[in-house]
């Protein structure tokens, strides 16, 4: 009777060890489950982020913007959208000045115009030798994971300026987004 | 007491074991669910950022650029002040962008819009990306008339610009029934031939299958379409004035006319109308009429064709004969010609362009020539059917056939113009698209002559389509001023549409047509 006694005390002491293994495991699963969410979501944050830094490099360097001749807007009147751009990757110099005027001004506006107000942004325009031609923006934050992406294309001025440093030479324009 | 000892202890293990199962399904179902949504949501932010690169790619991409998006029938929620967009009210993304709109919202006023559909159709309408807009405008890669002449700035939609073309003479020659035709078109012709100087054989070979009424004295109202005046009274009578400005072609062979007639004659010719002289007086002096000066001089022997009518062909008469053997006749009876050097008017208007067709050798005098007169255009033969009209060289070919020939051609004279044009167009192929009425070529035409005295179908537009390398009828409408017309087009395969259309006035006097086109843009509504 005593040996019956024993061997249920023992089934019962076996199952609550492997109960207890087994909630153990399932915890550690459930930690490592919502970690992959965790690092899903910050996947999905940095290929959103590379997504708009994307879609601004292409605006700013394909489009002209609206109105197109938005550079030579009078005071009150407001761009609806930003280009650089004379035509697809010809970049007007004036356009690039009067963007960094803008930014020297109302360091909020360009980042309104182009939806990215949670964001630091920068946009430099340099010479293919390394000569900067334009800096736009702060720069990034020394420990700031911050997304770049070059592209090129040509520069000039426009018609009615006489004696035009740019006639169409080909300039690097690097845009960088990061998470303030 | 052993036993109820151990069934509590089973009952225990199975109670926790439950309780654990209960816990476990409890937390898969819960994970479950999780998986659920960051599947949902996953899906959810691809449509969304699908759709704000599209709206940021159409946009970049300019005027005309256009993308199509799916949407799978969820909710998309745009607001163009905060440039976000709203999927199923469950995950948001941003545009770079202000300037997109389904069409109606604005920034100012209506900032937000919404559309569920299984697709979004995206273009670029002047630098403003338009969504979901049933219809689609596309615009005129090039366009050029008959002249070959490049209309495409002034044909695009929006502008204030009108393509004017400018119609030039052709001559229909595909025509079955020359009777019904005068009838269709409301045509007529008179031929005056009172001294009976045509032979049967030579009225016929000048009328060639025309059924032509000859009119009497007792005629009050001439029948048909081509009446035939072979007595000095039926000339006479009312009868030949009062239709006279119905005709468009009056033939006369030697006939000396009365001063009132002459002069009904030549202000019938100034209005338009085709004169055909043959031979002989027309008064019984030298005078001033059709714009030049008639001489009264009695010639015979030999008229050739100069080199000038090989050199530069008339544009209705064809007469045989080569630059190096040209076409004469031989002329036994002594005729009246009219030549017309030096001609200098009294009166005015004058002759313009005065052109010699055929000479006499021996004199150098002028035995064919032609000239326009006010709207008016005048051939005069020395003689159309003197005893043989036959070719001297050639002496199976007959003048009198040529001049049959000659009125063909005139009855067939059309002022024909037309636009090619060709769209860049890439079909949107998995949606419905409307081919009738929704999808129309637009344009308007101006200054066609007023009708009547004209027939309606004396002015046609003709619209083609071009499917391959051939020009297939879409739409054949009688015209009656300004117009919108709707074109049919049955071919959406290519990267381009090309169809054409024809301006058509079936017209014989040199009154100048033009035709105004506002715009040719085509518009094409989808189904989403």
């Amino acid at each position: 009777m005593n040996i019956n006694i024993k061997k249920g005390q023992t089934g019962v002491f076996d199952l609550i060890v492997a109960v207890f293994i087994a909630t153990i495991a399932i915890m550690a699963l459930a930690l490592s489950w919502d970690r992959s969410i965790s690092k899903l979501n910050e996947k999905n944050e940095i290929n959103d982020l590379q997504i708009k830094l994307y879609q601004i490099s292409d605006l700013l360097i394909t489009s002209e913007g609206n109105k197109d001749e938005w550079d030579e807007l009078v005071p009150g009147e407001n761009p609806t959208s930003l280009g650089l751009a004379k035509k697809d990757r010809v970049l007007y110099k004036e356009k690039i000045d009067e963007l960094y005027n803008i930014e020297l001004l109302n360091a909020g506006e360009i980042k309104e115009l182009l939806n990215i107000e949670p964001y630091g942004f920068q946009i430099v325009v340099k010479e293919l030798d390394g000569d900067v031609i334009q800096t736009i923006g702060t720069n990034p934050p020394q420990n700031s994971r911050v997304f770049i992406f070059t592209r090129y294309a040509s520069l000039r001025e426009k018609e009615n300026v006489a004696n035009p440093t740019y006639r169409g030479e080909p300039v690097e324009i690097i845009t960088k987004i990061w998470k303030d | 007491m052993a036993k109820a000892q151990a069934s509590t202890e089973i009952f225990f293990a199975i109670g926790f074991i439950m309780l654990f199962f209960i816990l476990i399904t409890f937390i898969n179902f819960e994970r479950s669910q999780q998986t659920k949504n960051i599947d949902e949501t996953l899906n959810l932010r691809d449509k969304c950022l699908a759709i704000s690169n599209a709206v940021s790619s159409v946009y970049t991409k300019g005027p005309g650029g256009t993308a199509t998006v799916n949407l799978d029938n969820n909710r998309a929620t745009f607001n163009i002040n905060s440039q976000t967009l709203m999927i199923e009210d469950i995950y948001s993304c941003t545009i770079p962008i202000r300037d997109f709109t389904d069409g109606i919202a604005d920034p100012l006023t209506n900032p937000e819009f919404t559309i569920q559909a299984n697709t979004l159709k995206l273009q670029n309408i002047n630098n403003k990306v338009y969504i979901n807009i049933p219809c689609i405008n596309y615009p005129i890669s090039h366009a050029e008339d008959h002249n070959t002449r490049r209309l495409t700035s002034q044909l695009r939609y929006p502008d204030n610009i009108d393509g004017r073309i400018y119609l030039s003479r052709r001559i229909n020659t595909s025509i079955q029934d020359y009777n019904e035709y005068l009838v269709d078109h409301n045509f007529k012709i008179a031929m005056i031939d009172v001294g009976n100087a045509c032979t049967s054989t030579q009225q016929n070979n000048i009328l060639n299958g025309l059924i032509c009424d000859q009119i009497t004295d007792s005629n009050t109202l001439p029948t048909g379409n081509c009446h035939l005046y072979k007595s000095f009274s039926s000339i006479t009578q009312p009868v030949f004035l009062n239709n006279l400005n119905d005709y468009k072609i009056i033939i006369i062979e030697d006939e000396m006319l009365p001063d009132n007639i002459l002069n009904s004659l030549e202000s019938w010719l100034h209005q338009g109308g085709i004169l055909i002289f043959g031979g002989r007086n027309i008064a019984l002096s030298s005078r001033d009429i059709f714009g030049i000066k008639w001489n009264y001089q009695k010639l015979s022997g030999t008229i050739n064709v100069i080199n000038d009518y090989y050199l530069n062909p008339d544009f209705f008469l064809s007469l045989g004969g080569t630059l190096n053997s040209p076409a004469s006749w031989s002329l036994p009876e002594t005729i009246w010609a009219t030549p017309c050097q030096n001609c200098i008017p009294n009166g005015s208007p004058v002759a313009v362009n005065y052109t010699l067709i055929g000479k006499y050798m021996s004199s150098n005098k002028d035995g064919y020539a032609r000239w326009t007169y006010g709207l008016g255009e005048a051939y005069l033969f020395a003689s159309i059917c003197h005893n043989t009209d036959k070719y001297i060289i050639n002496p199976d070919r007959y003048l009198t056939v040529d001049v049959g020939n000659m009125i063909k051609k005139m009855i067939g004279t059309q002022k024909f113009g037309y636009i090619n044009s060709t769209i860049d167009f890439e079909p949107q192929i998995d949606f419905p698209l409307t081919t009738q009425n929704q999808s129309s070529i637009e344009f308007n035409f101006f200054n066609v002559p007023e009708p009547p005295p004209y027939s309606l179908t004396d002015y046609n537009v003709k619209q083609y389509e071009k499917v391959g390398n051939n020009f297939y009828l879409t739409g054949n409408n009688y015209i009656e001023g300004l117009h919108q017309q709707p074109v049919m087009l049955n071919s959406w395969l290519g990267s381009s549409i090309n169809y054409k259309t024809e301006f058509i006035v079936h017209e014989l006097n040199l009154v100048e047509r033009y035709v105004d086109i506002n715009y040719q843009d085509l518009i094409i509504c989808y189904e989403y």
